[in-house]
C-alpha cells in the first residue's frame, strides 16, 4: 500500500512549513529586540557618565561658559573657524534637526581611516575626525580648529601648536597633545598599511608633546607645505586605536574602526560593515564645537545604478545629484526636477586637471613620443576647444599646465596650444613622418605607420565620448589612435609596468600643486608617478629648488618658470578642468559658492533645514 | 535500403511544412531574412560615402573603393550560398562546397583587398563629394561610426529632432546616426549567434558522441566536464573569461561559444546511450558491424532536428549574451551593436526611449524570432503535443 | 540510499576542482595574469613602500610563484585536509582537521568567508522568492493550456510566455524602475537595496499605531522585494510553464487517466486528483537547473536596483582581478548549484515512490 499525498496533506504541510517559518521569523524579531535594548543601554550609560562628570565640574566650579544649543553669545567668544556656522544659526529660518542623506555610487570597502583609499571614505571621516587646522573657505588661510595658534620657527623646520583645552572625543574622553603625536607614530607604524599618508609625513623627523596641549613638529628639511602637512593630519584616539599597534592585521582588515573628535560619530564606532548598504552617521551629542550642527544624522547611500540614483533623487529620498554635463543640459530643462532643486554649476579651486601622457621609454627603448616635436604635434591635433565644446558642454575650461588658471603658481600669459593642423603636420613631416604607401596612415622612417593605443577608464562614458572624437581628430593628420578601454586595477598594473602607449586620465590638485611626484626625474622608476619615463634636468632642479623655498614671494617665479618648461615640452597634452554640476533638494538651505567650491556639507556645517521642510524626525 | 531513405527524406520534409504552418514562425523568419539582407548589404544601405559619383564625366564609386575586407567577405560568401543553394547536390556536398568557396573567398580577400585605413566621413561632405555631375547616395546617408563631427551633432537627439538633416532613428550618445548603426550591428548579432552557437553545438556532438560512444570511464570524466560547465553559471564564466581575455568581437563569439556546449552534450549522449540499448543495434554489434557506425548513422540524422530546436534557443540565448556583456561593461567599444546602444539607454539616467526603443525592439524581435522558430520546430517533431491536435 | 548519497557527494568532489582549476586556469593564462602588482590601489605611493607592500603579498600569497604550485598552495588552504602551513609559508605536517581557509580577498582586505558570509544569504533571498513565485506562475498557465489545449488562452500564452523570455533582463529591470519607481510616473516602488533605513527602526509585523500603519521590518522587506523579483522571475516562466503544459498533456493521454475517466470520473477530478501530482514530476527535476540561470541574473538584477548580493560581488571581483574572491565565489555558487540538484533529486523520490536510489 503506498500512502497517496492528497490535497489536504499538502495543505498540512503548508501549514507546517509557514508555522516553522514564523517562529524563525519571531527568534529573529526577539533577537532585534535584545540588539535595539542594548544599544539603549549603552546610550544610557553614557548619559549618566556625562551627567556624573558634569556634576564633578558644577562641584568644583570649572564649569566653561560652552555654549550648547543654538548659541546667542557675542562673535568674540567664538573660534574663528566656527564664525560661517553661526552666520548661518543666526539666520531666521535655522533650524536644527532633520538628515543628510546622500548617495556613493560604489560600493564602500572600509571606512577604517588609512586603510581606506576612496574619496567616498574620506568623505565620511571628513564629519568624524579634526585636524588641527582648517582652510578658511573665505580667504584661503589656514585658521584653527583643534589649535588655537601656532608658530613656526625662522628656518621654517619647527611648527609648534597651542591647542584647545575643551576639545574631547565623542566617547568622551579628553583629546590632548598625546592623541597628536600617537596619530603621527601609528600612521609612521611599519605594520600599519598607512604607505600613502606614511609618504607625506616622511619630511616630520619627530613630532613631541610639549605638555598637555602643546604640540611641537620638527621637518627634516625646509618644506614649502609644512604647515598644511602637520597641520592637516587626522587626529586619532589614542585609547581607541593604540591596542591595534599590537595587532595591525586586525587593523589593516578592518571595515569599520572610527572614531574621532567631530560632529558626528557612529553609533558604534567599531563595528560597521559594508553589507549594510549604507552609512549613518549621527550627531556627536559632545561635540565641543562652538556651534553644533545641524543635521540630526548623515545618511550616505549606496545607489551604483545611474537612472536608479536619479530617480531616487527625483523621489526626494536623496539630497544631491551630481550630473554629467549631457545630462544636466537635459535635467536643466526638466520641471518636475528644477521645481525641487538648485542647481549649481561650478569649479572648485582644487579640482584635477585631465591630460593625455605620451609615454617616452618602454621596454627601456625610447618611444615615438619621446621626441618633443612629436608631442607638441599632438597637442596641436588635441583640439581641446572642440573637447570642452562638444563632449562637456562649455562646462570646463581649458588647462595649460597642473597649475589652476586662478593659482599664484600659474603664469597668465601662457596660452592654451590652438587647435593647428598644419601646424601639426608640418612638425610631423620636419620629424620624417609621411605617408610612404598610399594607406591614409603616416609612416616613419622605417616604414612603421604611426599607430598607438590609447588607454582609458572604460567606466567613464564623457571620457570614452572624447576618446572617439580624439581617433577622428587625429585621423586627420593621418595618425591612427586606437581607443583602448581598460579596468581600474589592470590600468594601474600597466601604468606601473609602463606598458602602454599613451594615456588619458586626471590628477587632482591641491590649492597649491607640487609637481615632483609626477614630472620630477627620479620619480620614472617602477611603478612610480612619472610613468610617462619624462626627464628633464632643468625642471628637476627648479622643482627641488621650490620645494625648499618656504618664502612664497620667491617659490612663486620658481613655479613659473617650471610651468613654462612644462608648456614647451609638453609631457603631458593638458587638456582641462570639468565644472562640478550639482543639483540640490531645495530643502537644504543656506547653500553658498565660497574659494573652496559649494559649502554643501563643508564644516564646520552651514547648512541646515528649516522646520518646515524636515523630513525626518529622529 | 531506397526505401528507408525515401521516407526519411518525407519524413524530414513533413516535418518542415509543419513547422512552416504557423504563423509566428513565418513572422520570424521573415525577420530573419530582412536581418541576413541588412547584414550583407549594410556597406550599402547606410553610409557616409556615395555609391555612385559622377565628376568632371568620370564615374567612380566611393563605397566600393572603401569596402573592407571583411564586408567583401560577406558580400562574396552571401552570393556563394546563394549559387549553392541553385545547385542540385547533396545537403553534404553543398555544405562543403559553401565551406571551401567562403573560404577562398576570404584568402581572396585578404590578399587583394587593401581598403584606406584612415575614414574621415566628413572628407565626403566636403566639396570635393558634393560638387559633382550627379551623384547617388545610399538610403541611410550616415556611416555607423560617423559621428557628424562637422555637422555639429550633439547626440542623443531624438527622431527628427535634429536641424539641418534627418535621422530616422535619432542619434545615440557620440552623434551617430542609430539607424545605419542598427543596420550594421545586424552582422554582429548574426554572427555572434550563429557562430557561438555554432561553436557550442561542435562542442557538444564532438563530447557528447564520445561519451555516448565510449560510455564507462569516458563517460564518467566527461559528465564530470558537463557538471563544471553547467555548475557555474555560464555568466560568471563569461564574465571572467573576457575580462581576463579583453574585449573583441571574436573573442566574444568563441567565449560564448565555449561556456554553452554542455546542453548538447548532454543531449548527444543521452540519445546515444539510448540507442544502445536498442535491440537491433545490439544484435547488429553482435554480428559484427561497428559500433561507430550504427551509432553515427542512426543517430546523428534522427538526432538532428531536436538538435536544430536547441541551437535555435541557443543562438536566442547568445544574442542576450552579449547585451549582457555591454551592461556589464564589457561589450564592444567602437563597432556598432544593438548590446552597447541599449546599454546606452540604460546607463542613461533620462529617458532617451528612441535609444530603448530601436535596439531593444531588434533584440527582442530576433530572439523571439528564434525562440519562435525553436518553439514551432520543437511542436513539429513530438506530434503528440502539437497544439493543433489531430492535425498530423 | 546512504551509498547512493556517498556517491554523490564523491563525485562533487572532482567537479568542484574541475571548476576551481577551469577558473584558475583562465585567470593564469590571461595577458597580465594575476600578480601583485594588480592589487595596489592609489597612484601615489612612494616606490620603497610599494616594494615593500609587493613583498608582503608575494609572501602572503605566494603569487611570485609558478602557476601551478599557486593552484596547489591555494588548494591546500581551501580544503578542510591538507598541510599546516605555518606564518613564514613554510609547509608542516599533514593534518585531518586544519579547517578550511578561503584566503584573504585583494581588494576587500577582508578574509573572503566573511565577505561571502555577508552575501550569499541576499542573494539566496532573492531566489528563494524568485522561484515558488515563478513555479506558481508558470503551473497556474500550464495547467490552463493543457486544460483547453489549442484554444486562444493557449495559443496566446505560449506566444506571450515566449515574448517574455526575449525581453532583454536589463531593459525590463530599468524600464520597471522607471516607470513604478519614480515620482513622475508611479512610485510605488522603492528603488533601491534591499530595505529601507526606516525599517530597521520598525518593529517586524505590520500594525496599526495613532499615527496610522507602520509597514514593519517584514512588509518593508516584501515591499523592496518585488521589482527585483519580477525581474529575475518573468525570463523563467517560458520554459516552466511549457514543461507542465507537455507533462499534464502527457499524462492526460495516458492508459491511467483513461482508466479513471471510464470508471467515470469528472474530467475536472481526473486532472486534479490524478495527472496533477504526476505532472509535477518534471518540474522538480528542473528546479535545481534553475539555480544557475538564477544566479546569473542576480548578477544584472542586483547591480539595477543596487542589492548587494554574490552577483554584484562577483562583477567587482572579476572586474578587480581579485583571485581569491573568483575563486572562492565560482566554487561555492557550483557547489550550491551541485547540492541543488541533489535536493531535487530527493525530492523526486519523495514525490514518486517508484524511483528509489538503493
Amino acid at each position: 500500500m503506498q500512502k497517496q499525498l492528497t490535497a489536504r496533506d499538502w495543505i498540512l504541510y503548508s501549514l507546517l512549513s509557514l508555522l516553522i517559518l514564523l517562529l524563525l521569523l519571531a527568534m529573529y524579531q526577539i533577537d532585534r529586540q535584545w540588539l535595539k535594548l542594548t544599544e539603549m543601554e549603552t546610550a544610557m550609560s553614557e548619559q549618566s557618565k556625562d551627567m556624573r562628570e558634569l556634576r564633578v565640574a558644577v562641584a568644583s566650579g570649572a564649569v566653561s561658559n560652552k555654549p550648547t544649543t543654538n548659541s546667542t553669545e557675542a562673535n568674540g567668544d567664538v573660534a574663528q573657524a566656527f564664525k560661517r556656522a553661526l552666520a548661518a544659526s543666526r539666520l531666521p529660518d535655522y533650524a536644527q534637526g532633520d538628515w543628510s542623506v546622500d548617495s556613493f555610487s560604489t560600493n564602500i570597502k572600509t571606512i577604517t581611516p588609512l586603510v581606506s583609499s576612496d574619496l567616498y571614505a574620506s568623505n565620511v571621516q571628513s564629519n568624524v575626525l579634526e585636524s588641527l587646522i582648517t582652510r578658511n573657505p573665505d580667504t584661503l588661510e589656514w585658521e584653527g580648529l583643534i589649535a588655537k595658534s601656532w608658530k613656526i620657527s625662522d628656518d621654517g623646520l619647527v611648527i609648534s601648536f597651542q591647542m584647545r583645552d575643551d576639545v574631547s572625543f565623542s566617547d568622551g574622553q579628553p583629546l590632548t597633545a598625546e592623541d597628536v603625536v600617537f596619530s603621527f607614530d601609528f600612521i609612521m607604524t611599519e605594520a600599519i598599511q598607512a604607505p600613502r599618508e606614511r609618504a607625506y609625513l616622511e619630511k616630520i623627523k619627530a613630532v613631541k608633546a610639549n605638555g598637555k596641549y602643546e604640540v611641537v613638529f620638527t621637518f627634516k628639511e625646509p618644506y614649502f607645505e609644512a604647515l598644511s602637512l602637520a597641520g592637516g593630519m587626522s587626529i586619532l584616539p589614542k585609547h581607541f586605536y593604540a591596542s591595534y599597534v599590537k595587532e595591525p592585521q586586525k587593523f589593516n582588515q578592518s571595515k569599520g574602526l572610527l572614531l574621532g573628535s567631530g560632529p558626528y560619530k557612529l553609533t558604534d564606532p567599531k563595528n560597521w560593515t559594508p553589507d549594510k548598504g549604507n552609512i549613518e552617521l549621527v550627531r556627536n551629542e559632545r561635540y565641543w564645537g562652538d556651534v553644533p550642527p545641524s543635521f540630526n544624522r548623515i545618511l550616505w547611500k549606496v545607489i551604483q545604478n545611474d537612472s536608479a540614483r536619479l530617480t531616487t533623487y527625483r523621489n526626494g529620498d536623496i539630497d544631491s545629484y551630481s550630473a554629467r554635463p549631457v545630462e544636466y543640459q537635459e535635467l536643466k530643462k526638466d520641471e518636475q526636477l528644477i521645481a525641487k532643486s538648485q542647481n549649481f554649476e561650478y569649479m572648485p579651486p582644487t579640482v584635477g586637471y585631465s591630460y593625455i601622457g605620451w609615454n617616452q621609454e618602454r621596454a627601456g627603448k625610447p618611444t615615438r613620443f619621446a621626441d618633443k616635436r612629436v608631442r607638441q604635434a599632438m597637442t596641436y591635433l588635441t583640439d581641446v576647444s572642440r573637447i570642452i565644446k562638444d563632449v562637456q558642454l562649455n562646462y570646463a575650461e581649458p588647462a595649460v599646465s597642473p597649475f589652476s588658471n586662478t593659482s599664484k603658481q600659474h603664469n597668465g600669459s601662457l596660452q592654451p596650444y590652438p587647435f593647428n593642423l598644419a601646424k601639426a603636420k608640418a612638425l610631423l613631416t620636419e620629424v620624417g613622418y609621411e605617408d610612404r604607401n598610399g594607406d591614409g596612415v603616416l609612416e616613419d622612417k622605417s616604414g612603421k605607420p604611426f599607430e598607438f593605443k590609447l588607454t582609458y577608464f572604460q567606466a567613464n562614458e564623457d571620457t570614452k565620448r572624447m576618446v572617439l572624437l580624439l581617433k577622428d581628430l587625429y585621423a586627420r593628420a593621418g595618425v591612427r589612435m586606437i581607443p583602448f578601454p581598460q579596468e581600474w586595477p589592470v590600468m594601474l598594473e600597466n601604468l606601473g609596468k609602463k606598458d602602454f602607449d599613451a594615456i588619458t586620465l586626471a590628477w587632482t590638485s591641491g590649492i597649491e600643486t607640487d609637481l615632483y611626484q609626477i614630472f620630477h626625474s627620479s620619480q620614472a622608476i617602477s611603478n612610480g608617478d612619472n610613468y610617462i619615463s619624462y626627464k628633464n634636468p632643468e625642471l628637476d632642479k627648479l622643482i627641488e629648488q621650490a620645494r625648499r623655498t618656504v618664502d612664497e614671494s620667491k617659490r612663486m617665479p620658481l613655479w613659473q618658470s617650471a610651468e613654462r618648461i612644462l608648456y614647451e615640452d609638453q609631457p603631458y597634452t593638458f587638456m582641462m578642468r570639468r565644472k562640478s554640476l550639482l543639483f540640490v533638494d531645495k530643502r537644504i538651505h543656506n547653500l553658498q559658492m565660497t574659494k573652496l567650491g559649494l559649502n554643501l556639507g563643508s564644516l564646520p556645517l552651514e547648512n541646515y533645514v528649516p522646520v518646515a521642510q524636515q523630513k525626518y524626525t529622529q | 535500403m531506397t526505401e528507408t531513405t525515401v521516407s526519411r527524406e518525407s519524413f524530414s520534409a513533413h516535418i518542415w511544412r509543419k513547422t512552416l504552418d504557423g504563423v509566428g514562425v513565418k513572422v520570424g523568419l521573415a525577420w530573419i531574412a530582412l536581418l541576413v539582407f541588412a547584414a550583407v548589404f549594410a556597406p550599402f544601405l547606410a553610409n557616409s560615402m556615395p555609391l555612385l559619383i559622377s565628376k568632371d564625366g568620370i564615374i567612380s564609386a566611393p563605397v566600393l573603393r572603401y569596402l573592407s575586407v571583411e564586408d567583401a567577405w560577406v558580400l562574396a560568401t552571401f552570393f556563394i550560398a546563394l549559387a549553392v543553394y541553385r545547385l542540385r547536390l547533396g545537403s553534404g556536398k553543398r555544405i562543403l562546397l559553401f565551406l571551401l568557396g567562403s573560404a577562398v573567398a576570404a584568402l581572396l580577400v585578404n590578399m587583394f583587398l587593401k581598403p584606406p585605413v584612415l575614414v574621415i566621413y566628413d572628407d565626403f561632405r566636403t566639396i570635393t563629394y558634393t560638387d559633382v555631375d550627379w551623384r547617388i547616395m545610399p538610403p541611410i546617408p550616415y556611416a555607423p561610426t560617423d559621428y557628424l563631427r562637422d555637422l555639429g551633432s550633439k547626440g542623443l537627439e531624438a527622431p527628427f529632432k535634429t536641424e539641418g538633416h534627418t535621422h530616422l532613428m535619432g542619434t545615440e550618445e557620440n552623434g551617430a546616426d542609430v539607424l545605419s548603426r542598427m543596420i550594421h550591428a545586424c552582422r554582429i548579432s548574426l554572427s555572434i549567434g550563429l557562430i557561438a552557437s555554432g561553436i557550442a553545438l561542435f562542442i557538444g556532438v564532438i563530447v557528447g558522441g564520445l561519451m555516448g560512444y565510449f560510455s564507462g570511464i569516458v563517460d564518467m570524466l566527461g559528465m564530470r566536464l558537463v557538471e563544471i560547465f553547467e555548475d557555474i553559471p555560464t555568466l560568471f564564466l563569461l564574465l571572467t573569461f573576457v575580462a581576463f581575455f579583453g574585449r573583441s568581437l571574436y573573442m566574444m563569439m568563441v567565449i560564448i561559444g565555449i561556456t554553452g556546449w554542455s546542453g548538447y552534450a548532454r543531449y548527444v549522449r543521452q540519445e546515444f546511450l539510448k540507442l544502445r540499448k536498442q535491440d537491433y543495434v545490439q544484435a547488429a554489434v553482435a554480428s559484427g558491424l561497428p559500433l561507430s557506425s550504427i551509432l553515427f548513422r542512426h543517430m546523428l540524422p534522427n538526432g538532428v532536428a531536436p538538435l536544430l530546436v536547441a541551437v535555435s534557443f541557443g543562438v536566442a540565448g547568445a544574442i542576450l549574451s552579449e547585451a549582457t556583456l555591454s551592461f556589464l561593461g564589457l561589450g564592444v567599444v567602437d563597432a556598432p551593436s544593438w548590446g552597447q546602444m541599449l546599454d546606452q539607454a540604460v546607463k542613461s539616467s533620462t529617458f532617451n526611449w528612441w535609444m530603448a526603443a530601436f535596439p531593444g525592439g531588434a533584440i527582442f524581435m530576433t530572439v523571439f524570432s528564434y525562440n519562435l522558430i525553436g518553439e514551432a520546430f520543437r511542436d513539429a517533431i513530438d506530434p503528440q503535443l502539437s497544439r493543433k491536435a489531430g492535425v498530423n | 540510499m546512504l551509498t547512493y548519497l556517498l556517491r554523490r557527494l564523491l563525485l562533487m568532489i572532482p567537479t568542484l576542482l574541475g571548476i576551481t582549476i577551469l577558473v584558475f586556469t583562465v585567470m593564469a593564462m590571461s595577458p597580465g595574469g594575476i600578480s601583485a602588482q594588480t592589487l595596489i590601489g592609489g597612484t601615489d605611493m612612494k616606490p620603497q613602500e610599494k616594494q615593500a607592500l609587493l613583498n608582503y603579498y608575494n609572501k602572503r600569497y605566494g603569487l611570485d610563484k609558478p602557476a601551478p604550485v599557486q593552484y596547489l598552495r591555494w588548494l591546500n588552504n581551501v580544503s578542510p585536509i591538507g598541510f599546516t602551513i605555518d606564518e613564514q609559508g613554510n609547509r608542516g605536517e599533514f593534518s585531518f582537521s586544519k579547517g578550511m581557509d578561503l584566503g584573504t580577498s585583494f581588494q576587500y582586505g577582508r578574509p573572503v568567508s566573511d565577505i561571502l558570509a555577508e552575501r550569499i544569504p541576499i542573494t539566496l533571498l532573492l531566489n528563494l522568492v524568485t522561484i515558488p513565485f515563478t513555479y506558481l506562475i508558470a503551473i497556474f498557465v500550464g495547467m490552463k493550456s493543457a486544460a483547453n489545449r489549442g484554444g486562444s488562452f493557449d495559443v496566446g500564452m505560449g506566444m506571450s510566455m515566449l515574448a517574455l523570455w526575449s525581453i532583454p533582463t536589463m531593459l525590463a529591470g530599468v524600464l520597471l524602475l522607471g516607470f513604478f519607481g519614480n515620482v513622475q510616473h508611479f512610485q510605488w516602488f522603492p528603488t533601491a537595496g534591499i530595505s529601507s533605513r526606516e525599517a530597521q527602526d520598525m518593529p517586524f509585523l505590520p500594525h496599526w499605531e495613532q499615527t496610522g500603519f507602520v509597514r514593519g521590518f517584514l512588509l518593508d522587506r516584501v515591499w523592496h522585494l518585488i521589482l527585483p523579483v519580477i525581474c529575475l522571475s518573468y525570463g523563467s516562466f517560458a520554459a516552466l510553464a511549457k514543461l507542465t503544459r507537455t507533462s499534464i498533456l502527457e499524462n492526460l493521454n495516458s492508459d491511467y487517466a483513461r482508466t479513471a475517466r471510464a470508471k467515470g470520473l469528472a474530467e475536472h477530478d481526473v486532472l486534479w486528483r490524478h495527472v496533477f501530482r504526476n505532472s509535477l514530476l518534471p518540474l522538480i527535476t528542473i528546479s535545481a537547473g534553475l539555480l544557475p540561470s538564477l544566479l546569473a541574473g542576480s548578477l544584472i538584477v542586483e547591480n539595477i536596483f543596487s542589492i548587494n548580493g554574490m552577483g554584484q560581488l562577483a562583477v567587482e571581483a572579476v572586474k578587480g582581478r581579485d583571485r581569491e574572491l573568483v575563486l572562492s565565489i565560482t566554487w561555492v555558487s557550483g557547489f550550491l548549484t551541485l547540492i541543488g540538484y541533489l535536493i531535487a533529486d530527493f525530492c523526486y523520490t519523495l514525490a514518486d515512490p517508484r524511483v528509489s536510489y538503493d
